[in-house]
């Protein structure tokens, strides 16, 4: 994708493989088209893009004209001298083009200039390791075509103790992560005075991946940055980078809270690209169950490799790539004196063996990767012809970055995404336009988060003293200043804020959670003592509770024991033929409303909840026949979480006119609920576990949930309780709640987008093919034979949905 | 509800504890009832704060026998006579040459300062600061030593100063754990404050590494306490644990609790002379490491004199360890002296069945005093005791080989 690979990138030279693959892709389309009509679902062609481009700007370093032309590059793409200008004039830029569009160059080049001219240094940062190396392997590359003497470095966990004096005394350009930065960096700035004196750019490239609790760290993160780039007298330039969504600027505009300009538009060529949407065919009508994701997969990557296309699967999780990779490699590999055409790639494998997989795929000798999200971003493969993915992503940009992967450049190219029984999964292949127009996805973060903004006021006063006034983030944070002093971390002196403890905080915040706390999972088994997994600490309880089967990769433990305070649940392995639920209750309160909207029928309504979770026992049930076979207690304090919620409440009196049962009614509820879950997570471009659903009245007198494979009304926390019985407390409403301790701001978007997610949820359930409803649209359902009456869960769920919304739903 | 109201609760409901307890991860459960008998500790003595008014630095001074520089900084000087003891062992000018063994070739008497700090805390990072500095200095007439103690956070540029004062025209610096601890702490320290680091440009003695030379096979640790209980004779009475230091600096600071102060000093202060009486001590260790139980092959080979540790090694025969043995026979055959060097393997061998020594056997009669059945027999008796090592199945195959030749002829 960019200057440095060894290939010509820009030059104009044909691909000698390009017509005979895109008959290839031709022949392939056709065939699944004639083949598989019934799984189509949608069909995209991405018309193939003629490269705009133009002279090297005329202020460019002739030394850096000299590299580019070493690396055959003769002319810059429109947006690359666009962001050139952009950055020059010293603005924070974001640069929003598709994967192979040459975005390096757009940061690269400004980066290079001022450090052969000014002596400028620039700190990159990337999400993840991999990135980092392929980065630093770039710019030396482009480094050493010209002599140009720029000295990048890797600065990350791996980086040794004795190479780590050289990085923060020599390096021009130090390329590390968000995390390393946060802990390692920052808090040792001293150290890198010289670093930061010249600090004048710094780059985040893969910006889309910094939203949610991530995002809000990182901002606050980039808070302290920029604080420290003050003590030395610099405020440098950044520079983003984006897969394409919604808001970008707005997005890097909240990460550093200054104005960001947006570059979007890309010049560079692109190959015409086909995209498939791919639902497996219906094997249970009754149920409305399908066939598997993964066999349909690997079928697809077997017709693509079987025609010598090069093929790349992605797939949710490390265990379904080793999945996929046997199946493939039992089709594909099975001459074991040819070289294997299978890779599988993922988290967990050594560096080296990654390193060895993406230089065999950059050199095309093998024909097939399985991989997980590892992947998905810029780590350099070469070209690939087809892409298949196995699920949804969870994110449309995700997805985009995912079928970048396959048609770099000139080549035609194939995506096909299959689709399991998710909601999320099967709202998208039977929404093919989701995919077409603008982005939909929106990503929020909330820096003031108080949890998060809390750590990070700790991390900067230990950095540099706060001086009475001081702002962070746009605020005085005195408040916060005052409950450390209480606290005895900060002394309170003249007119500074000093840090008296004996810690060093960064340690203690994690990056990617609210809050540290994480239970460790030590398995005891044969007198070890080994950390197998952390289990962050909402869901601990309902997963660590003794007695508890705790899964990693289909292998089973029990918990034998759970420290509470301690954070630690012994483990030990066995040999159970059945898993286990917890049994919980959850029960939430309405404390404050923000805001709230009419619609016709109802109301919409953002605010405050309070919410207690008891987890009151578990059953045991048996694999593949799901019966249950046992019970047992389990004696955990209850889960508090004040959180912010959007909520619709439904008055009786309209539920009661339009629902034969109160009992109907809540199946209504309880189904609606289902699918605003999933389509609020698609919406605020969250995971599901980001939200969490319930109903019930908003005051906490009785709840709704489905549990057993029974719909359970609670008053309270346990006792059961009859519907009718309740008269005219039945007052409910649906709550989509932000799973986060004092939330992480995916509730307003929600509230903004209330009309949005509705809507969406009503087409998902309406446009499902399942007769009464099923797991991919109002979640499973009861009983599905005994529904003899003329009562539908589906249509119970549409009826719901319907009340809520502004407008009448359209029926089927 | 009041936004710190709020945060308390989040936090509780987040698992977390409060900020600035300890978190379940970081801290090890012992020190978590240190921490608690901290906090016992400073309750017990807020009684005793209410009863007297916070002092004013002047008469903070005059409590601790020092004067007040500026408000907020107290310098407390002593002058101590030479030849005094620190335990069993005396503060000499011999200290000083000591530094030449130890990297600092041309220091002489005056050249040297000895340095220790008392900081907020062990973490490194710009939010530790050294509260207490303490230098001494080895003058014809006796040790000098100061101590600059902070009162106020504004007064910490000032102390720097003083102490860069102090260090100027010195040229060697001599510390424990210094490479590692104070002097990267001060570092970052005269960055913040933005004064130019006097310590940069001082040869750096760091006698922890000698230690650790001489003494870390034979010392469960090589802590400096350790290095006085069992170096120097020396024991401290009521002395302050170093884990209370900042704790005793915090209480003043937050209370105006005096009470610690004047053993915080005293604890730092010991640690200064114990410095100085460890220089001329490892001195003496390195002289005649048999005498002094410190190793004596890492002690020799430190001064890179094999003729002076041949010598040694010769002298002392009787009294060495097997790790000095086997030393002393690889520098006879250096020179030449078979008969020593297999004079000790053979002793080792059958005293203990030293598998180094077995295979040096096998090595001398294999390839310099051909005996091959004796080398066979050497070998295989190394592979009963240590199967895997390096080359012997090799080494086996070769003597087998040439015994076959031999019977041929």
């Amino acid at each position: 994708m960019t200057s440095a690979k060894p290939r010509p990138l820009q030059a104009e030279r044909e691909d000698p493989q390009g017509p005979p693959t895109a008959r290839a892709i031709g022949r392939l389309i056709a065939h699944l088209k004639a083949r598989y009509e019934d799984c189509l679902t949608g069909e995209l062609v991405i018309p193939a893009r003629e490269a705009i481009d133009t002279e090297f700007p005329s202020s460019l370093d002739g030394r850096l004209v000299g590299a580019l032309r070493g690396r055959g590059i003769q002319r810059l793409y429109c947006h690359q001298l666009e962001a050139w200008e952009s950055i020059g004039s010293g603005r924070h830029t974001v640069i929003v083009t598709p994967t192979a569009s040459g975005k390096t160059l757009c940061y690269n080049l400004p980066v290079l200039q001022a450090v052969l001219e000014v002596n400028a240094k620039a700190l990159y940062l990337f999400p993840t390791k991999a990135l980092s190396q392929d980065q630093v392997a770039e710019l030396a590359a482009l480094n050493q075509t010209a002599a140009l003497g720029v000295r990048s470095f890797t600065y990350d966990g791996d980086t040794p103790s004795d190479t780590r004096r050289a990085v923060r005394t020599g390096a021009d350009i130090v390329v590390t992560n968000p995390d390393m930065l946060h802990q390692a960096i920052l808090p040792h700035h001293t150290k890198w005075a010289q670093f930061f004196k010249s600090l004048k750019f710094v780059v985040i490239d893969e910006l889309h991946t910094y939203r949610g609790v991530f995002g809000a760290h990182v901002a606050n993160v980039l808070r302290r940055l920029r604080r420290i780039g003050r003590f030395y007298g610099v405020a440098p330039v950044f520079i983003f980078c984006s897969a394409t969504i919604a808001n970008p600027a707005q997005l890097a505009s909240r990460l550093i809270g200054d104005e960001v300009r947006t570059i979007a538009g890309s010049g560079a060529p692109q190959g015409a690209r086909h995209v498939l949407l791919w639902n497996p065919p219906v094997v249970n009508h009754e149920l409305g169950i399908r066939a598997s994701a993964r066999s349909q997969t690997a079928r697809i990557a077997r017709l693509a490799v079987d025609r010598r296309l090069k093929t790349i699967v992605f797939a949710q999780s490390r265990l379904l790539v080793e999945v996929l990779t046997k199946y493939l490699k039992d089709a594909l590999d099975g001459d074991p004196r040819r070289p294997p055409r299978v890779r599988a790639y993922r988290g967990g494998y050594l560096p080296s063996e990654r390193r060895a997989t993406e230089r065999e795929l950059r050199e095309g000798l093998v024909d097939c990767v399985v991989a997980t999200n590892a992947l998905e971003l810029g780590v350099d493969i070469g070209a690939l012809d087809v892409c298949v993915l196995n699920g949804y992503p969870g994110t449309i940009a995700g997805t985009w970055q995912r079928l970048g992967r396959a048609g770099r450049r000139r080549h035609e190219s194939l995506g096909v995404l299959v689709a399991n029984s998710s909601p999320l999964d099967q709202y998208l292949v039977s929404h093919p336009d989701f995919f077409l127009g603008a982005s939909p996805e929106h990503a929020r973060i909330d820096p003031d988060q108080l949890l998060i903004l809390f750590d990070h006021i700790r991390c900067a006063a230990f950095e540099l003293p706060f001086k009475d006034g001081e702002q962070f983030g746009g605020a005085d944070r005195r408040e916060l200043l005052e409950y450390l002093q209480e606290a005895q971390v900060l002394h309170h002196e003249g007119n500074t804020w000093h840090w008296m403890t004996d810690s060093y905080p960064a340690n203690s915040v994690s990056l990617r959670s609210v809050a540290e706390g994480n239970f460790l999972v030590i398995d005891i088994t044969r007198g070890k003592k080994d950390v197998i997994a952390e289990v962050d600490y909402s869901s601990a309880a309902l997963t660590l509770y003794e007695g508890a089967i705790y899964m990693m990769q289909a292998r089973p433990w029990q918990v034998e024991q759970l420290d509470w305070i301690g954070r630690k649940a012994m483990v030990r392995e066995t040999q159970a033929d059945y898993y286990t639920t917890a049994i919980d209750y959850t029960r939430l309160k309405i404390l404050e409303c923000f805001e709230e909207a009419q619609n016709l029928h109802g109301r919409c309504v953002e605010g405050e909840v309070h919410l207690v979770r008891r987890v009151a026992g578990y059953k045991k049930v048996r694999y593949y026949t799901h019966e249950n076979v046992g019970y047992g207690p389990v004696n955990l304090p209850d889960q508090e979480m004040h959180t912010t919620a959007v909520w619709w409440p439904i008055a009786a009196q309209v539920l009661d006119e339009r629902f034969a049962s109160r009992g109907q009614a809540l199946e209504g509820l309880l189904g609606a609920a289902h699918a605003l879950h999933f389509v609020a997570a698609l919406l605020s471009m969250s995971e599901p576990r980001d939200l969490g659903r319930a109903v019930g009245n908003g005051d906490g007198s009785w709840s709704a949930g489905v549990q057993d494979d029974q719909r359970r009304i609670r008053g309270g926390l346990e006792q059961p309780t009859d519907l009718d019985g309740l008269g005219p407390r039945f007052n409910p409403s649906i709550f989509i709640y932000d799973n986060y301790p004092g939330g992480i701001g995916l509730a307003a978007p929600l509230f903004e987008l209330r009309n949005k997610v509705i809507d969406k949820a009503a087409e998902l359930v309406a446009d499902c093919p399942c007769q009464h409803g099923c797991p991919a649209c109002i979640g499973p359902i009861l009983n599905p034979g005994t529904g003899a009456s003329s009562h539908s869960p589906k249509q119970a769920a549409l009826a719901i949905l319907a009340l809520l919304s502004q407008t009448e739903v359209p029926r089927r | 509800m009041t936004l710190r109201a709020h945060l308390t609760k989040l936090q509780q409901q987040a698992g977390m504890a409060a900020p600035g307890s300890a978190t379940p991860t970081d801290e090890s459960p012992r020190a978590s009832t240190l921490r608690q008998q901290l906090e016992r500790l400073s309750l017990a003595r807020q009684g005793q704060r209410r009863a007297d008014a916070r002092l004013d630095d002047e008469a903070l001074a005059r409590r601790l026998h020092g004067r007040c520089l500026v408000p907020g900084l107290i310098a407390v000087e002593r002058c101590l006579p030479l030849g005094m003891a620190h335990g069993q062992s005396r503060l000499q000018q011999s200290a000083v040459a000591a530094l030449q063994l130890f990297g600092a070739e041309h220091t002489g008497a005056e050249d040297a300062v000895f340095l220790d700090c008392e900081t907020t805390g062990l973490s490194s990072g710009s939010g530790t600061l050294a509260f207490l500095l303490g230098l001494v200095q080895i003058a014809p007439q006796g040790l000098r030593v100061q101590q600059f103690l902070l009162t106020r956070f504004h007064a910490e540029p000032v102390l720097l100063a003083e102490a860069s004062r102090a260090l100027a025209g010195r040229q060697t610096l001599v510390t424990y754990n210094g490479k590692t601890f104070d002097r990267p702490l001060l570092a970052s320290r005269y960055r913040l404050a933005r004064l130019p680091d006097p310590l940069s440009c001082l040869t750096h003695v760091d006698l922890l590494h000698p230690t650790r030379r001489a003494f870390a096979n034979h010392w469960s640790d090589c802590r400096l306490q350790t290095v006085e209980a069992r170096l120097l004779g020396f024991l401290r009475s009521d002395d302050l644990p170093s884990a209370w230091v900042p704790q005793a600096w915090f209480n003043w600071m937050r209370d105006g609790a005096t009470g610690e102060l004047p053993r915080v000093l005293q604890h730092n202060r010991w640690d200064l002379l114990s410095l100085v009486a460890l220089a001329s001590a490892l001195q003496r260790c390195y002289e005649d490491p048999v005498a002094h139980h410190a190793s004596t092959v890492s002690t020799l080979r430190h001064r890179r004199d094999e003729g002076h540790a041949y010598r040694y090694l010769l002298a002392n025969r009787t009294r060495l360890d097997h790790e000095a043995l086997l030393e002393l026979a690889r520098l006879a055959r250096r020179q030449n002296h078979w008969v020593l060097a297999v004079g000790i393997w053979e002793q080792l061998a059958a005293q203990k069945k030293h598998p180094q020594a077995l295979e040096h056997l096998a090595k001398y009669y294999e390839h310099r005093k051909p005996d091959l059945p004796l080398a066979l027999r050497f070998t295989r008796e190394l592979a009963a005791i240590a199967p895997h090592s390096h080359g012997l199945r090799h080494r086996e195959q070769r003597l087998l080989k040439k015994l076959a030749v031999q019977a041929v002829y």
